[in-house]
């Protein structure tokens, strides 16, 4: 800036004779000129950052303390656990040999609507087939009957009546509705079993994820009373077997699986933000409610999955009460995650796939 | 031009952190 010219008073004194327009100038463009001094600029550009951290981390923090609603669509967005069969390379050719019948309501008094897709051999056998519910996974706030549709199909074509479940789903609906529908799809599917060629008196359950916990409630709830009266079930229907893949059924040990996004799921499901305090969480656990009368259980489960120690105290809690247990529980390092058995790529789950449909014809035929 | 563009990254860049901190803390939240 050049230096403003020198002059002298009629006293003697030096003052600075500035030009009428900056001598002139308003507080405001001092401060407009001070703004511009580095060490001004500095310390507001640090006042800047210090609200956009605080804006930051302080906001999301206090979201995620106060509402499971954005992590529950967050979630539902980013992650898409148990949504997605690859099927094997003869699909179409199987898919051309079972019959759809998709979308039958699903009436239970005061919840949201749910309904099943039910798959059968085109062509029926002589004899009435073994029927299978199957409850989709998705950490009880995602997925629906759809994800499940190849695998449904594939079962179907093993000469199963296979009605996959569309239930209502957190954190809309909590605990039990979903047990709730799965029991009054199960009374449907009996009650419509001539429909299909299904034989009435042999039914299984089965599901995967979140929707394995839902099947092991619900294969408890048809065996323990005490269970079926607390959650305000009538009359239960005989269930012949519980197939359960990859779920998580000891809620006093789940939050130490690491299973990502738990959190979320469970408040979604219990609707309570710390879980493990919710009033029915015992419920929920399938490893307290089994009783002698459980259903023999097939369970699998990946070596990576979170929730291996989940299968392995299930069984360790069924032999206990010498409940027959079938299928694997991967302890070879073999790389099978969470949700494997729908990846018919993989050996392990074309081998599970040939395990299940065993089961089912063990225990499903004529008694 | 410039200070609006300066100003939109600096909103864009804390919703952007915002959601990735959201998002590490539901992931971690076992």
């Amino acid at each position: 800036m050049p230096t403003p010219p020198r002059s002298r008073s009629s006293h003697g004194a030096q003052f600075v004779a500035f030009p009428p327009a900056v001598a002139g100038r308003s507080a405001d463009r001092v401060d407009a000129v001070n703004r511009g001094r580095p060490g001004i600029r500095c310390r507001r550009r640090l006042l800047t950052l210090l609200i956009v951290l605080v804006v930051g981390l302080g906001t999301p923090v206090l979201v995620y303390r106060t509402s499971v609603q954005p992590g529950a669509a967050l979630v539902k967005a980013v992650f898409t656990y148990g949504t997605n069969v690859t099927p094997p390379s003869d699909y179409t050719v199987i898919a051309n040999q079972v019959t759809e019948t998709p979308r039958l309501p699903i009436e239970v008094r005061d919840a949201p609507p749910a309904s099943v897709d039910v798959y059968a051999p085109t062509v029926r056998p002589r004899e009435a087939m073994p029927m299978v519910l199957w409850v989709h996974g998705g950490g009880f706030i995602s997925g629906t009957s759809e994800n499940v549709h190849d695998f449904a199909v594939l079962l179907a074509q093993q000469g199963f009546v296979v009605a996959s479940l569309d239930y209502a789903l957190a954190p809309a609906a909590h605990h039990p509705v979903p047990v709730r529908q799965g029991a009054a799809a199960l009374r449907d599917l009996v009650a419509s079993a001539a429909r299909f060629g299904g034989d009435p008196s042999s039914v299984f359950v089965g599901g995967d994820s979140a929707g394995a916990q839902i099947a092991g409630e619900l294969a408890a709830v048809q065996t323990n009373r005490a269970l079926a009266g607390a959650i305000g079930l009538g009359p239960a229907v005989p269930v012949r077997g519980a197939i359960l893949y990859c779920g998580l059924y000891d809620m006093r040990t789940v939050g130490g699986t690491g299973f990502p996004a738990l959190r979320t799921y469970l408040w979604s499901y219990t609707g309570v933000r710390d879980w493990t305090s919710f009033r029915d969480i015992d419920q929920l656990s399938v490893t307290a409610q089994v009783t002698p009368a459980y259903p023999p259980t097939f369970l699998t489960v990946g070596d990576t999955d979170p929730f291996r120690s989940q299968a392995v105290g299930l069984a360790a809690a069924l032999r206990a009460q010498r409940v027959p247990v079938a299928g694997q529980i991967h302890t070879e390092p073999a790389g099978l995650g969470h949700e494997y058995q729908f990846d018919f790529g993989k050996p392990a789950a074309v081998a599970n796939f040939g395990a299940t449909v065993a089961f089912l014809r063990r225990y499903g035929g004529p008694r | 031009v410039i200070p609006v563009l300066k100003w939109s990254a600096v909103v864009l860049g804390t919703l952007v952190l915002m959601v990735v901190v959201y998002a590490v803390l539901v992931a971690r939240g076992g």
